[in-house]
């Protein structure tokens, strides 16, 4: 009896199901399941109907596609035939090959939404599949995947959050299937996508982590499970060496990622002003970078609200803080291809000096640091989707060759603040599911009622659990947290937790259930 | 069903159509006059002869931007083949003159320098600053306007379009 619960009591399960077919236990496939049963195909109508008219008309309120200064430099990565820049080349390749069939900004933005769609229909037809959710709350998943403004707003913006979220969603619906009913195919894909994932953003190197997790928790053998780890960091490497030796090439320094200095220093500098550092004691050549800290704080000394308004990248952003100054005072540039080489030289120096005084400051580090981010992580700042196009209204000469607009003119039909108020409401959504479905798992553990799931779905719940954290250790350690970068968690966050909504208390199932017995004896 | 999508994208096309609604005046290149530096002439912009790109800067003879630019266009001059270049301005004749000899540009035939005397080209484009490019194919129809500066190739790339 217990066996067959799964995300809701067996006794609610439509009748219709096609998933549980036959006398012969066998489910229909996954494909006859979609085409062959009349809701399904009703979802999927009115999901292709209704994201055609929400992208038609959300283009004619917003013409032109969004940019941020990340926009500007996946562009000049390909206009200055740059091998390497700033942010990992894989999605300037993508651009280039879109650019390749048309240079128009609408197919782009229209790739981009397909793309994400035909990721989320994936992911919600596999979650009706393998958890056959109630009608109701199949629903409301499906209104948040399909009729959404976020996948909109980040379809529109040249950036690669949209096609990294539409990857990264592949690449967790494997794992629901091989938890499942697990292929070879499916671990070649994982691994393939990681391999994809990791030239888009650097985000990715923690997917081998997920990855194992899953294979792990698979019921593939252990040599398969093995082949597909090593598969997904095999795939990575290529492209580690290759960006290491290309910003060797260009700044003289073999380092993976350029702005991995500019971050660490950054994080570190959050501290500056509440400890005492010992000049004579760090690194030689990290000396006068610590003469500037010092000045600036003397001088400018932020509050830590002003601190606060640039999600976790103060020191990055504003061009008197610190790191810009002292790069300008050393070094010049005035093409793309310039600005990553000055980049790349001082970056060795900033992973030196914020390397210094966070292993020396570690509790002062969390404190100033980390738990700044820990909260920015529950609540994450809107950044991007709080204002159009930074409240510009002109592109940068690059922008406007690449997609051959006739001025550098861009402009929404709404005003450039109105996406703020949309999604005013979204860093608070994200914070309530992260508690209401830490508060479902202590409830399921505590009531006893987490051995009552099927070994799937409690398999599928551990995948979800590693994969929300092992991102927030990410998120909090080692990134910005605004909330482009959270999508993927806010969609699993969201379909688990209403799946979780369904689970009836234990004493009603075993009342309903008894009453079912007696009627039956 | 089929007719729906079918709709729908030609209200797309209609809607991206009117994303230059505000410059139909410039797309074919509008009436202006520019008086030649030494006031011999007043070169009406419908007598420039066709079969060439056109390329219209407008500038200021003090803004750097304007003059980093001009020097890159005539250290580059050759990939802009037989287009025309009109440096234009609304400054002094006298600091036109200056900036004219500061850049030898006697001595490109393909460059003409001017004054808009009366602000006729000002009223047509509205330059918000300077330097300020219109860009026009052999047909006098508009190819692209660039706002402030921009990279030569940029600007040998548009009129290669």
């Amino acid at each position: 009896m217990v066996s067959t619960l799964e995300f809701r009591s067996s006794e609610k399960r439509p009748q219709h199901s096609p998933v549980e077919t036959s006398a012969t236990g066998k489910k229909s496939s996954f494909i006859s399941f979609i085409f062959g049963e009349t809701l399904n195909r009703k979802y999927l109508l009115i999901a292709v109907i209704g994201t055609i008219v929400q992208f038609v008309v959300f283009k004619m309120l917003y013409p032109f596609p969004d940019f941020i200064s990340d926009s500007y430099s996946y562009i000049a990565t390909n206009i200055y035939h740059m091998d390497v820049n700033l942010w990992p080349i894989g999605y300037s390749k993508f651009l280039l090959w879109i650019h390749m069939i048309s240079h128009s900004d609408i197919f782009l933005v229209s790739v981009q939404y397909f793309l994400l769609e035909v990721s989320l229909a994936y992911f919600f037809f596999s979650i009706l599949y393998l958890y056959r959710p109630g009608k109701s709350i199949a629903i409301i998943i499906y209104l948040f995947l399909f009729f959404n403004p976020l996948f909109l707003y980040l379809s529109n913006a040249i950036l690669s959050d949209s096609l990294f979220a539409a990857l990264t969603t592949v690449f967790f619906t494997q794992f629901l299937w091989m938890l499942d009913r697990p292929t070879f195919i499916q671990v070649i894909i994982q691994g393939v996508i990681i391999g994809i994932c990791f030239t888009i953003r650097y985000t990715a190197i923690y997917y081998p982590l997920i990855s194992l997790a899953g294979l792990l928790l698979s019921k593939h053998c252990p040599s398969i499970k093995l082949a597909g780890f090593l598969l997904g960091v095999i795939l990575m490497i290529p492209f580690y060496i290759y960006t290491c030796q290309k910003t060797k090439e260009a700044t003289g320094t073999a380092e993976f990622s350029v702005f991995g200095g500019w971050q660490i220093a950054n994080n570190a500098l959050y501290m500056y002003n509440h400890i005492e550092v010992d000049s004579s004691k760090l690194p030689v050549e990290t000396r006068s970078l610590d003469r500037l800290s010092r000045q600036f704080f003397k001088q400018v000394n932020p509050s830590q609200q002003e601190l606060s308004q640039l999600p976790g990248t103060y020191f990055i952003k504003v061009p008197y803080a610190i790191l810009k100054p002292y790069m300008i005072a050393r070094y010049t540039y005035d093409n793309p291809r310039d600005q990553f080489a000055t980049w790349g030289k001082v970056s060795p120096i900033y992973n030196k000096y914020g390397t210094y005084l966070i292993t020396h400051h570690p509790i002062a580090f969390s404190r100033y640091y980390l738990w700044m981010n820990v909260k920015n992580y529950f609540l994450p700042h809107l950044e991007k989707f709080s204002v159009y196009n930074l409240k510009i209204q002109t592109v940068p000469t690059v922008v406007q060759d690449w997609f051959h607009y006739i001025t550098p003119d861009v402009f929404s039909k709404l005003p450039a603040k109105f996406q703020g108020k949309i999604f005013y409401i979204f860093p608070m959504v994200f914070m309530f599911l992260n508690i209401y479905f830490g508060w479902s798992l202590i409830w399921l553990i505590i009531s006893h009622r987490f051995n009552s799931l099927t070994l799937n779905k409690r398999l599928s719940l551990y995948l979800t659990i590693i994969f929300l954290v092992v991102n927030f250790a990410f998120s909090v350690f080692a990134t910005p947290v605004v909330l482009r970068y959270q999508v993927v968690p806010l969609i699993l966050l969201f379909t688990y937790s209403a799946l979780l909504f369904e689970l009836p208390d234990t004493k009603n199932v075993d009342n309903r259930i008894n009453n079912n017995l007696s009627v039956t004896i | 069903m089929i007719r729906l999508p079918k709709y729908l994208w030609l209200l797309l096309f209609v809607n991206c159509s009117s994303r230059y609604k505000n410059m139909s005046s410039l797309i074919v290149l509008p009436s202006f006059n520019i008086l030649s530096i030494d006031s011999s002439i007043c070169l009406r912009s419908e007598n420039i002869p066709s079969g060439y790109s056109l390329i219209f800067m407008y500038f200021s003879p003090s803004c750097e931007h304007c003059q980093k630019e001009i020097k890159e266009i005539v250290e580059n001059s050759q990939k802009f083949g037989t287009a025309k270049i009109y440096c234009i301005s609304n400054d002094p004749l006298e600091e036109i003159k200056h900036f004219y000899s500061q850049f030898h540009l006697s001595s490109n035939k393909n460059i003409v320098v001017g004054q808009d005397y009366n602000y006729t080209f000002y009223n047509h484009f509205l330059p918000p600053s300077v330097p300020f490019m219109a860009i026009y194919d052999n047909t006098k129809k508009l190819i692209k306007i660039y706002k402030g500066e921009v990279n030569v190739n940029s600007l040998v790339y548009s009129i290669q379009q």
